[in-house]
Formats: structure tokens, sequence, C-alpha cells
């Protein structure tokens, strides 16, 4: 991970007592026993609650495993007896939406990623300026952040989206119902009636089903983008900005060059936890299309789990590798950030 | 070693609930798992009588019907014994019988179990014993607005054939005013839209497997069904279609937007706008599976320490006495009580009373044939009574979804669709 020292190192020397302190310490706890006795209890618990579901995990995926069988019973109990070697890899691999979930789920969070820091960047920078009432909008932006994955996905695709009784369905009859009254008018009218009927949109649909996640991820998280942009254009020069403007600079530029460089930490920030949180999308998914053309890893281990545990272990393992190769990305492109 | 990891499975499944069930022979405290619907809610308040009578103690887990049938399947499946008793539906219960993961059940003589009605008692047992029993229990038919089709000069008869029932959608059909000829379902899930489209199979002739349980989603009768299908709703239903299941429709048809919907006989008890007529299900030349069969039953998980009080309760929430006494709590009355279960219940002339749609849903679940037959080598009408079903039903549902969107052609959705329940088919050893 991060070396968060370094953090403090930049903005300020290190306080001398910190140093002190920390050598007395070492001197009195020479004898290393007692504390290793003492950390053992929870150092054992941590490396049981993260071996034992990953050694199952691998184990599955190396054997036939399955909930319920008539064909062959004899898979229904998992037993070394049915190793399979990568045969349930190979299965997964060639799956019907396997590579599409890999596909489907960078889209998804590539396309929130993007939504969320552009809209975080405008609206954290609006809200920073003083005005009446600012506590108040400032507790309303932050609100979506707080409402749960299910609800939110529940509350947008039958309230906003439904094409008959939702938001989207109701605009559009409205729309129409208006241009069929303009339609009446003498001379503008046959300008109207050239106009086509439109047709609502459904955003359940295959082709349209990873869009209505985007939004409704994107409402969600912008909050929290928009949370730390806040927090940190607290801290921005405001007498670099007064020279800025002073020499005539305008807005726009001063944005670019002074506030986006400042807040390029805090947007590595909220990329990298965004990406970890939105690889393992489920509710939404679930919610909005039952995965018709909407499908990423996790998913995928779900819908394998209602029989194929071996299948659904292997799904698991490609799910970690996936994070992971994610995780060395990202984790380099934060750190060299926050190092230069 | 097997043991062990069982053990430890078992182990990783209980965290989730710390339900722990007494194990001291005569047990006062029984842990039911209930799908959260209408019916089983209101068996909780019910059963605050049993519990005065004979002092056993009720917990309920009350789940979300996918939470729980991933819930109670890894539980049973790994012996975890969270619960005593299990709701379970027509698609388990056979196979679980069959597996051994259920109790045989075995009721007094004061049960009359002959009073069950027939196809329940056919698709809840295996091998001819009863494996679990039938709460409430439901087929499918067609609901329209009669006001409507009398408007259009068109009329729907019992057992109609899909091109009239076509031809009287498109006559009601006035999107302008916000009616929608037919509502359907097309969400996808095997017991979502895949539930309606193949009982639209059964009547073309089709099935899903043959005898060797090799799918058959390329043949002919699946085209043909599937192009109806994608064409009826496409042109007469509302848009979003692909989106909808029994919840969204009942929404829509309850706002004035639908003329006419096929769904689950329980539906009628929901209905409030005006003029509701009745029909059993359509068909295209084979009225053999043309509408489904479904019920919500109970069962007691193989080993469970309490199987004798469990047993106990499921006699009691199942039988005729239960019917009543839902029928005359001040909380629920006639129009509530679970139906589809017992012939006696549909003679009880307070329910006839309460319960207009109630000759309509005898007729039809006597009709609906869960048997295997020439046509089809499983048990089940609107699904296959194998483990594998779920997995296959849902990857070919979406591929149905898919072709409802627009995103594929029928064909190519087929193809799609039997590709992967080969692969399904293949991987779990049939061929």
């Amino acid at each position: 991970m991060v070396d968060a020292s370094r953090l403090d190192h930049r903005r300020a020397p290190k306080p001398v007592f910190v140093k002190l302190q920390h050598r007395k310490v070492t001197r009195a706890m020479s004898n290393r026993t007692l504390p290793r006795i003492l950390q053992t209890p929870s150092v054992l618990l941590l490396l049981i609650w993260m071996l034992v579901p990953l050694s199952m995990t691998l184990y599955f995926s190396f054997i036939r495993y399955v909930l319920n069988s008539t064909i062959r019973p004899e898979w229904t109990t998992p037993s070394l007896s049915n190793w399979r070697g990568f045969g349930n890899y190979q299965y997964v691999l060639n799956a019907k939406d396997f590579w599409f979930a890999i596909q489907n789920s960078v889209f998804i969070v590539s396309s929130v990623l993007v939504l969320t820091v552009i809209l975080g960047l405008g609206i954290a920078v609006l809200v920073n300026r003083s005005f009446p009432g600012r506590g108040i909008v400032r507790v309303l932006l932050i609100s979506p952040f707080f409402v749960m994955p299910a609800v939110n996905a529940v509350l947008w695709i039958n309230m906003i989206l439904d094409p008959v009784l939702g938001l989207n369905g109701l605009a559009v009859s409205g729309i129409n119902s208006i241009v069929e009254g303009l339609r009446d008018f003498p001379v503008l009218g046959g300008f109207f009636s050239m106009w086509p009927e439109l047709e609502p949109i459904s955003f359940r649909a295959t082709q349209t089903s990873a869009y209505a996640v985007i939004m409704m991820v994107s409402w969600q998280w912008t909050p929290f983008a928009v949370l730390i942009f806040m927090t940190s254009l607290q801290s921005e020069d405001e007498s670099q900005k007064e020279a800025a403007t002073l020499d005539g600079a305008s807005p726009w530029s001063q944005f670019i060059n002074l506030t986006v460089p400042h807040l390029a930490r805090p947007i590595a920030i909220v990329v990298m936890i965004q990406s970890i949180f939105h690889l393992s999308l489920y509710a939404e998914i679930e919610i909005v299309s039952r995965g018709n053309g909407n499908k990423n890893l996790p998913y995928l281990i779900g819908e394998f789990t209602s029989n194929n545990i071996g299948a659904a272990s292997a799904t698991g393992i490609f799910a970690v590798i996936l994070a992971n190769i994610i995780a060395i990305f990202l984790l380099r492109m934060v750190g060299k950030s926050l190092m230069d | 070693m097997k043991s062990l990891l069982n053990s430890a499975l078992g182990l990783a499944l209980g965290v989730a609930s710390a339900t722990v069930a007494v194990a001291d022979g005569h047990a006062k405290e029984l842990t039911i798992a209930i799908v959260n619907n209408g019916h089983m809610i209101n068996m909780q308040k019910v059963a605050e009588a049993y519990t005065e009578e004979t002092g056993v103690k009720l917990n309920w887990v009350s789940l979300e019907e996918g939470v729980l049938r991933e819930q109670v399947t890894s539980d049973t499946a790994t012996g975890g014994g969270q619960y005593d008793i299990i709701n379970i539906g027509m698609q388990e219960a056979p196979i679980w019988g069959a597996a051994g993961w259920i109790e045989p059940l075995n009721f007094g003589a004061d049960y009359d179990v002959d009073d069950m009605l027939p196809a329940m008692r056919n698709g809840l047992s295996h091998d001819g014993t009863l494996y679990a029993a039938p709460f409430y229990g439901e087929s499918s038919m067609v609901m329209y607005r009669k006001d409507l089709t009398d408007a259009a000069g068109v009329a729907i008869a019992d057992n109609d054939s899909w091109d009239n029932v076509k031809a009287a959608a498109a006559a009601i059909h006035n999107p302008d005013a916000g009616v929608y000829g037919a509502c359907l379902r097309g969400k996808p899930g095997w017991g979502d839209n895949m539930a309606f489209v193949t009982t639209v199979v059964n009547s073309f002739g089709g099935a899903w497997f043959d005898a060797d349980f090799k799918p058959q989603l390329e043949s002919d009768e699946w085209k043909a069904a599937i192009n109806f299908y994608v064409d009826l709703l496409g042109d007469y239903g509302p848009p979003g279609s692909e989106g909808n299941s029994f919840n969204e429709i009942l929404a829509l048809y309850n706002e004035g937007k639908c003329g006419m919907w096929i769904d689950a006989t329980i539906a009628a008890s929901f209905l409030t706008q005006p003029g509701v007529a009745y029909a059993q299900s359509p068909n295209a030349g084979n009225p053999v599976g043309a509408n489904w069969l479904w019920a919500w039953a109970m069962a007691v998980p193989a080993g469970s320490p309490n199987a004798a009080e469990s047993q106990a309760f499921i006699e009691w929430a199942t039988s005729k006495e239960y019917i009543k006494a839902v029928g005359n709590h001040p909380d629920f009355g006639w129009g509530k009580v679970p139906t589809g279960t017992r012939a006696s219940t549909y003679a009880i002339p307070e329910f006839q009373a309460a319960a207009p749609f109630a000759a309509a849903e005898m007729a039809a679940i006597e009709s609906a044939a869960p048997a295997a037959t020439d046509i089809k080598p499983y048990v089940g009408v609107q699904f296959a009574a194998i483990p594998e079903f779920p997995e296959v039903g849902t990857a070919v549902a979406q591929e149905i979804a898919a072709a409802l969107s627009g995103a594929k052609s029928v064909d190519e959705a087929l193809a799609a669709a039997q590709e992967a329940a080969n692969a399904i088919m293949s991987e779990a050893g049939y061929f």
C-alpha cells in the first residue's frame, strides 16, 4: 500500500516528540516475546478469516462439486476423488457470457469513474464558494451516498426510468401530447406535424441496461467524489489564486492550472476506491435486468451457485485475478501521483 | 476430510444466521424459512393460535424468493440444519425427495390427504411418496377487461386458439389512450418469463428436452412459439416488457394499462379494475401444458432433530382447519385463504362468494399436467424437475429477453440458448 508517512512528511517536518517516544518504546520492549504472544490470537484470526475461504474456493475450483445431481450423485460431496484439474476453469472460460462479463464490468467501472470525477469536480468547485444556505446544500448533495444500493436501483428503475409508469414514460407521453396540441395551430402546425411521435426508451432492455446501471451508480457515488474534492479544495492556496487574478488569468485557466493539479491526489484516491467497489456491483445488475445484456464476474458467480459450485469457485478465482491486475495497475498510478 | 469440509462449509453458511434449533428431543422451538409473499406472511399471525395451543414457539425467517431458494438449497445440500421447516417450490420437491434431502410426509386420517388436488399431490411426490405439503397452489389463465373486448366486438373463449387471442389483443390495443393489448411476462428468470414462455412452447407441441435430455431449443416448435411470443408482446405489449414480471404487470393492470393479462391464477384476487373476466389458457393445437402448475409447499429437511414436531406443524398449516382459521380470522377473511391445494376449499360457500375467480382457478389447476409424456421425459409443466434446470432456464431466459428487446433475432437468440443449454447439460454429465 501507499506509505502514509510520506504524505505527512511533505506537508510539515515530522514532530520531534514522536521520534523520542518511539525510541523509548523500543527500548522498553527489548524482550519481544510478550508482544508477539499478545498479537498471536488476532494475527491467527485474521489468517483464518482470509485463508480458509480462499483455500476452500481454490479446492472447490479444482474438483467436480455440484449441489445436486441425479445423474452423478458422487459429485455432490466435495472430495479429492472428484479431482478435475483445470476443467472448471476451462468450462468457465468457454461459458457463454464470461468474456462479455469482463468487458461489461470494465465498461461500467470506467464510465462511472469518468462521470463521477467530472461531475464531482464541477459540483465541488461550485459549492466551494460561500452563498446563503451552503450548509443545507452540502448535506443534500451528500445524501444519495447514504441510500442503500438495492433501494437506489429499485427507485431509479421503477420511479424514474420505467417507460410507462415512471418519470421517463410520463415525460415522453407529456411531450407527445404537447406536440399533438401544437399541430392544430394554423401556421406552425405544419412544422410540428413533421415531428415524429416519441417512443420511451426501456432501460431494462439488452441494449440499454448497462447505461441504467451506470446512471444509478454515478448518481450514488458522485457525492463521494464531491465530499473528497470539497475537503481538499479548502486547503487550496488562496493567495496563489489572488495573484493569478491580478495577473489577469481567467477563472477557467485558474481552474485548469491551479485547481486541477491541486486535486490530482484526491482524484487518484476517488478512482482507486471506486474501482474496488464497482468491480463487485451486484444489486443494481440483479434489479435492473437480471443479467440481460448486463453482467459482471460476481453476477456470473451468482448464476453458477444455483448448482455448480465448482464452476462458481473457478469464476471466483478469475475475479480475484482480475481484481489484482486492476489493483496493481491502480496502485502504480496512485502511488506515482502521491510520490511526486 | 470430507466431514471436516462439510462442517466447515456448514459453519460458513451458518454464520449468517444466529438461529439455533433446540435439539433436546421434545423441542419447544421450530425455525421456519418462508417465502415473503402474502399467504405466508399471514400465516405468521394465524399461527399464534398454534403456539397458544401446543406451546411450540415458532421462529420465522422470511426471505425473498431468490434468496430463499439459495439459502435453503445450500443449507439442505450441506446438511447445515439451520431450519426445521422449509418452504420449497414444485420444482425442488420431487428432486429433493429423490435425493433424500427431505423427509417423506405421513399424516393422520383426519388430514384427508385424498382431498388434496391430484395435480398438486403428483407434482410434490416422488415415486408415489409425498415429500412436501402444498400451502398454496396456482395455475395460469387469461384475465381480461370484458368492457374493452365487448366495445371492440371480440371475445376470448376458454382454451381459445392463440391466433384468436392475438386478434383480440390487436382489437383492444390503444396505446394513445394508454391501454396495451396484452401484458405478458418478459423479465428474465426461469420462474419469470420462462414460466409463461414454456406454456406457449408446450401449446405449440415443443418441450425443453428430448428423451436423452438433449435441449430442443432450436426445434421448429420453439421457433414458432418464440416468434409468436415476440410478435404478440412486441406489437401489442407495453414498452419495457423485458422488465415485467408478476408484480410489475399487476401494477400496470391496476393502473388500467392492460387489456389482457395471462399469468398466475392468484393474480385474480388482487385485480382492482372493473369488468374482469377469466378464460382458460389458449393453445396452438396442443392443450397439454398450456397452463402452468406451481405450489409453495412445506417440507422437513432430512435428519432434522425436530422432525416429529415439524411434521405436526405442517399437518396443521396445510389442513382444512387452517383454511377455516384464515377465513374466520378477524384480520383476513375468506378472500385471503390460501387456495389451490384442497378440493374442499372450493366447496365452501363463503369462499365462493368472496372469490369470483374460484371456478376458473380450480378448472385451470385440474387441467394442468405435470407428469412426463411422450413429448417430454421430465416432470413439470413450465419447468423440468431436474437439478440443472434453474441454470439452464436462467441462461435461456436471458436470450429470450434479448430477442424481445430486439437485440437479437429469434433464430440468433435460440441458437445461443441452445449452445448454452448444451454446455450446461453436458457439464452436468447427461451426455
